[in-house]
């Protein structure tokens, strides 16, 4: 029981003396450390290579945003679900991750401007007689759960009917064998599919609806955002942004935007 | 013989899920994952580790725990029985986060495999208290009874008289939570500790290769495992005859 009582006196100790700063930027420019998280599962944004180094389109930005404030990059690994926890709690500085700016989670972590745009698009089955997106309704169509694709399916395609799966190696695997006609998913992901089913699917690039990647800073935090964004502006100029979308993303047909 | 029977019937077991996967239309390139070997490595280290740490935390205090849910002194055994119950009740993953988020953070610790390992062995230490007091109930009255009467004290009748036997019975449970907790402590990935579970995860994300990481994740989890069981029903077995003679004077 008395072991209650300390309870709140150590509440009040740990709570002592940290320096406490308006903006996270400051406080990153002050420690020399912009400690980032992020989730190193999404293939050309963020995975771990064979020597245990995260590398990806959003580590090299992420890197060139330290460099440009002059401050070491520290990364941190979580599971997608604890990195808004994460920042939240001054774990970290900033996320990067593949983050989707949802409105919903706008109400938690402030946004950066979008630093990239994820387009739906489709895998069609070849002897489906689809030329383009219009081709598809009426037909069947497959989508992952949870995703994009399976929120805007009934709006593209009203007549169509519907598969949910809940892998993405399946929905492709059912259009390539021809039980459904066409697959509504990222371009990224599309592509990978078209190319591991070559023979018997292709992509249709055409953009059905977008989603914007951004990174996401402590709520509230204008001051950090805003010099992010300036540093999205300079590398979007100088040509710096470019050059890593076409590293990273310069394969797939349609993606620089 | 017993041996070569077994090792028979595992071959043909996992040869032959081993030729059904190949009969599929599956494409395996177990090569790709081979290149991460050192994640894996890792991995399996940090599992060993953590679970290591952890079920040695887990037994001293589930040690004060099983003591104190068998204290005569109410307040002490309802204390134990209140950790008990909290601990079991919820998910591990929902008291990780309140580990790491809350407490770790009030108390300014950034550590995450030191904060991880200390939750999983105070996760632990709820089930182990149980199988010690199980295990200690177990033991028929009588035996304390015939104790008292020879003149131990309370104290020598539990160490010498009860706590062999119990500690017999105790044996496959505390296994089986050695081996639960080896699996359990793959829950750590969600606050960013990469054991072998993660790492898995993250070979199979970098190479479009899920499938084959995690059938790599399964056989180096059953590397850890089987030799534990078997050294458990080796032990089991050992106790069983030197001491079995005496618990049934």
């Amino acid at each position: 029981m008395r072991a209650f009582l300390f309870l709140p006196l150590l509440l009040a100790f740990g709570c002592g003396e940290t320096k406490t700063y308006e903006s996270t930027l400051d406080k990153v420019l002050d420690t020399k450390k912009l400690i980032v998280g992020t989730e190193p599962e999404f293939k050309r944004f963020e995975t771990k290579n064979a020597d245990g180094e995260i590398v990806g389109f959003d580590m090299d930005l992420v890197r060139m945003l330290a460099e440009d404030l002059g401050v070491e990059l520290v990364l941190r690994e979580y599971s997608f679900q604890a990195l808004i926890p994460a920042l939240k709690n001054g774990k970290i500085d900033l996320i990067i991750s593949g983050m989707t700016a949802k409105p919903k989670r706008a109400k938690t972590v402030t946004f950066t401007d979008p630093y990239f745009f994820t387009k739906l698009c489709l895998l069609v089955h070849k002897d489906a007689g689809i030329e383009k997106p219009a081709d598809v309704d009426g037909k069947k169509v497959v989508v992952k759960l949870s995703t994009t694709g399976q929120d805007r399916a009934k709006e593209l395609f009203p007549n169509s009917e519907y598969v949910v799966l809940e892998a993405e190696a399946d929905c492709a695997n059912e259009v390539a064998s021809g039980r459904a006609a066409a697959f509504l998913y990222d371009h990224i992901s599309i592509f990978e599919a078209s190319k591991k089913h070559a023979n018997t699917t292709r992509a249709i690039f055409e953009s059905l609806s977008e989603e914007p990647y951004a990174m996401a800073v402590p709520l509230g935090d204008t001051k950090f955002r805003d010099r992010i964004n300036v540093f999205l502006g300079k590398v979007r100029a100088d040509g710096r942004y470019e050059k890593i979308v076409n590293k990273w993303m310069g394969d797939i047909p349609n993606a620089v935007r | 013989m017993q041996f070569v029977s077994r090792l028979a019937i595992t071959v043909a077991v996992f040869g032959s899920f081993a030729l059904a996967l190949a009969a599929t239309d599956y494409d395996f390139d177990f090569g790709a994952i081979w290149e991460y070997r050192g994640q894996f490595y890792k991995g399996i280290g940090i599992t060993l580790f953590c679970t290591a740490c952890a079920y040695g935390l887990g037994l001293a205090i589930g040690i004060l725990v099983a003591l104190a849910r068998m204290s005569r002194t109410m307040p002490i055994r309802h204390l134990g029985d209140l950790y008990v119950e909290v601990i079991r009740g919820t998910p591990f993953l929902a008291q990780l986060f309140i580990a790491y988020f809350g407490i770790a953070t009030i108390f300014k610790i950034d550590n995450k495999l030191a904060v991880g390992t200390v939750a999983l062995g105070l996760f632990a230490a709820a089930y182990i208290g149980e199988i010690i007091r199980a295990g200690i109930e177990s033991i028929d009255r009588g035996q304390i009874e015939a104790g008292r009467s020879l003149g131990l004290t309370r104290t020598r009748t539990m160490v010498h008289i009860v706590f062999p036997q119990a500690f017999k019975r105790m044996i496959p449970p505390l296994t089986g939570e050695l081996i639960a907790l080896t699996k359990e402590s793959s829950l750590l990935f969600a606050i960013g500790v990469i054991e072998l579970t993660a790492a898995g995860k993250q070979a199979g994300a970098d190479t479009y290769r899920t499938f084959e990481a995690f059938l790599v994740v399964a056989a180096f989890y059953l590397l850890i495992t089987i030799p534990l069981s078997l050294l458990a029903r080796r032990l089991e077995r050992v106790l069983g005859t030197t001491q079995g003679a005496g618990a049934h004077l």
